[in-house]
């Protein structure tokens, strides 16, 4: 169990320098640079900036001084906001996503395994259909039309929750509906999928030949296999979350890492770009080894080719 | 004075007496008649044989019996099903889900499917006992390891900590009957009990099934398409085809004497080794 974990992170560090490779390249062969933007600056001020922060020497040269940084901890200094590193940026904002995104994962399965349960239970009959259709409206919904309609409906119609900003937990509500809505849609089919499977077993008949009552035979000998689908669907998807939704903080104004996805590709800030890029991969990597560990402990079959 | 008549009359009632039992499916929007008109009776410490070709109910009665059938797309049309004076047919489902449990015990065909992956033997086991007795957890394990003995695996306290995973198919069987036989019901129902199984375990099993029947003086309901098994285990066999009664008789009758043209055509089918010498 403790090998699996040390051998697992071991592999990660390969797996980041390539992340980190591979960003590096794709990044400098777009077109433009961190100062180009529509109004030219003068080819001084430019000339000087990319001096300031090595731009000018080769990219082999760069790829090797980040790659230094890197090993030090170092993201580099954002070009996008002066003055900032990327470490600072990512202090400031990871925060607030992380609990933007934990409230959201912990609804979705908190709103979303009991419905799945219960729909599977009740196959075919109306609850079953119900929450069917409308997780599949949840699934078709973006974020950004969901976000708008919950403003529309829950704050200005009821007046719950409030429509931007980051303080009181009335501005929390909203976003995590928004976000946690969706994924809630995606565990309860999920869940509801891999229910079904296992209620349609043998064993299943075998417990229920035992003379169980139904919540036991439900619980106990259901509930395990049909939870391993969504285990393996909720641990990456947490990295997603807690890395911040760009739709999601743009619609709240939420100051938030998602924004800086984007902002930075745009902007062609570099080192920003790596560091969420390589934040985005080492949660990804970590989170799979939390749901492999867990779908190992529901499922004594995977224990023994795990390890 | 009640109490007395109850007892002489339960005496002298069968197990089970099963009248004119009916099953239907749904299939593609059509309604097939898989069981028709099934009528037996099965006295205590008795063996009866299901025999027929698959498809022709065998499966689909017993399960109908249990309250196990997935209604619907199943339907029981009609019939009664007296079990120690109760009608399972009729009976709610909790009170057969209580009789399930203590009075009647299955072993179904496919042991590599019918034991929970997930869960320990021991408390796969235990379970049954815990929901309908009133004993302990202690009590409860060592009556499993007891059990486990009992249908010849030998380690038992250490194997009740193992997964279905780790057993081969013929213990899995092992355990289906141990937990089948656990509560000492009256009624035992094997569905194809060795159906899945190679032959040489096949045997193993037929024989521990019957010592263990005798031990605990249960009746038996065998389904099985296999007539040499029949013949083996069965005192009285019913010959199914296409959901009908072909016929029905001792097993000596049925084997030396066949009254209907199928079970003639099937007794001719059976393969024999050409005298060689």
């Amino acid at each position: 169990m403790l090998q699996l974990i040390i051998r697992r992170l071991l592999q990660a560090i390969p797996v980041l320098f390539l992340i980190a490779t591979a960003t590096f390249f794709l990044i400098h062969l777009a077109p433009g640079g961190p100062f180009h933007q529509e109004r030219p600056l003068s080819p001084q001020v430019l000339e000087a900036l990319n001096a300031h922060y090595g731009l000018n020497d080769p990219w082999i040269v760069q790829y090797g001084r980040y790659l230094n940084h890197l090993l030090h901890g170092e993201l580099g200094p954002s070009y996008g906001h002066p003055g900032h590193t990327v470490n600072e940026l990512i202090a400031q904002s990871l925060p607030v996503s992380i609990e933007l995104g934990l409230w959201a994962w912990v609804f979705s399965l908190i709103v979303g395994i009991p419905l799945g349960v219960w729909a599977a239970e009740k196959q075919h009959r109306w609850f079953d259909r119900v929450c069917s259709t409308v997780s599949t409206l949840g699934l078709c919904l973006p974020t950004f039309v969901l976000g708008p309609l919950l403003m529309l409906g829950l704050a200005v119609g009821l007046g719950i929750g409030n429509v931007c900003g980051w303080g009181s937990w009335e501005d929390r509500l909203l976003p995590v509906l928004t976000l946690g809505l969706v994924h809630a849609a995606y565990v309860l089919r999920l869940t509801r999928g891999g229910m079904l499977e296992v209620l349609n077993q043998d064993f299943i008949r075998t417990a229920r030949a035992k003379g169980l009552s139904g919540w036991t035979v439900l619980f106990k000998h259901a509930l395990r296999g049909g939870l391993l689908s969504v285990v393996a669907f909720a641990g990456p998807q947490l990295s997603a979350l807690v890395t911040g939704s760009f739709v999601v903080e743009t619609i709240f104004h939420i100051p938030g890492l998602g924004r800086h996805f984007v902002q930075a590709a745009f902007n062609r800030d570099y080192t920003l770009i790596l560091g969420t890029t390589l934040l985005y991969g080492a949660l990804i990597i970590v989170m799979n080894l939390m749901a492999d560990l867990m779908q190992a402990w529901l499922n004594p079959r995977l224990r023994v080719s795990m390890l | 004075m009640t109490h007395w008549i109850l007892k002489v009359k339960l005496k002298l009632m069968p197990l089970l007496d099963v009248q004119h039992l009916s099953v239907s499916f749904v299939h593609n929007g059509q309604r097939k008649h898989v069981v028709q008109d099934l009528s037996f009776v099965l006295e205590p410490g008795e063996t009866l044989g299901l025999v027929g070709e698959s498809g022709s109910g065998k499966s689909v009665s017993c399960l109908a019996l249990l309250g196990l059938l997935p209604q619907p797309p199943a339907k029981v049309e009609g019939g009664r099903a007296f079990f120690e004076g109760i009608d399972l047919l009729q009976v709610s489902e909790k009170r057969l889900g209580k009789i399930r449990g203590q009075s009647m015990g299955i072993v179904f065909q496919d042991p590599s499917s019918s034991l929970n992956p997930y869960l320990t033997i021991g408390s796969q086991l235990a379970e049954g006992l815990i929901a309908h007795t009133n004993m302990g957890r202690r009590a409860a394990r060592l009556k499993c390891i007891e059990a486990l003995e009992a249908v010849g695996i030998a380690d038992a306290g250490v194997r009740l900590n193992e997964y279905p995973h780790v057993f081969s198919g013929g213990m899995r069987q092992r355990v289906m009957i141990a937990m089948a036989l656990l509560l000492n019901p009256q009624l035992l129902i094997a569905d194809e009990p060795t159906t899945a199984l190679d032959v040489t375990v096949q045997a193993q099993i037929l024989s521990l099934l019957k010592t263990r029947q005798a031990a605990l003086g249960t009746a038996m309901i065998l389904v099985t398409h296999d007539l040499g098994v029949a013949a083996r285990m069965c005192d009285r066999l019913i010959l199914l085809r296409q959901g009908k009664v072909e016929e029905a008789g001792t097993a000596e009758a049925i084997f030396y004497a066949p009254q209907s043209l199928y079970a003639k055509e099937l007794l001719a089918a059976v393969p024999t080794l050409p005298a060689i010498v």
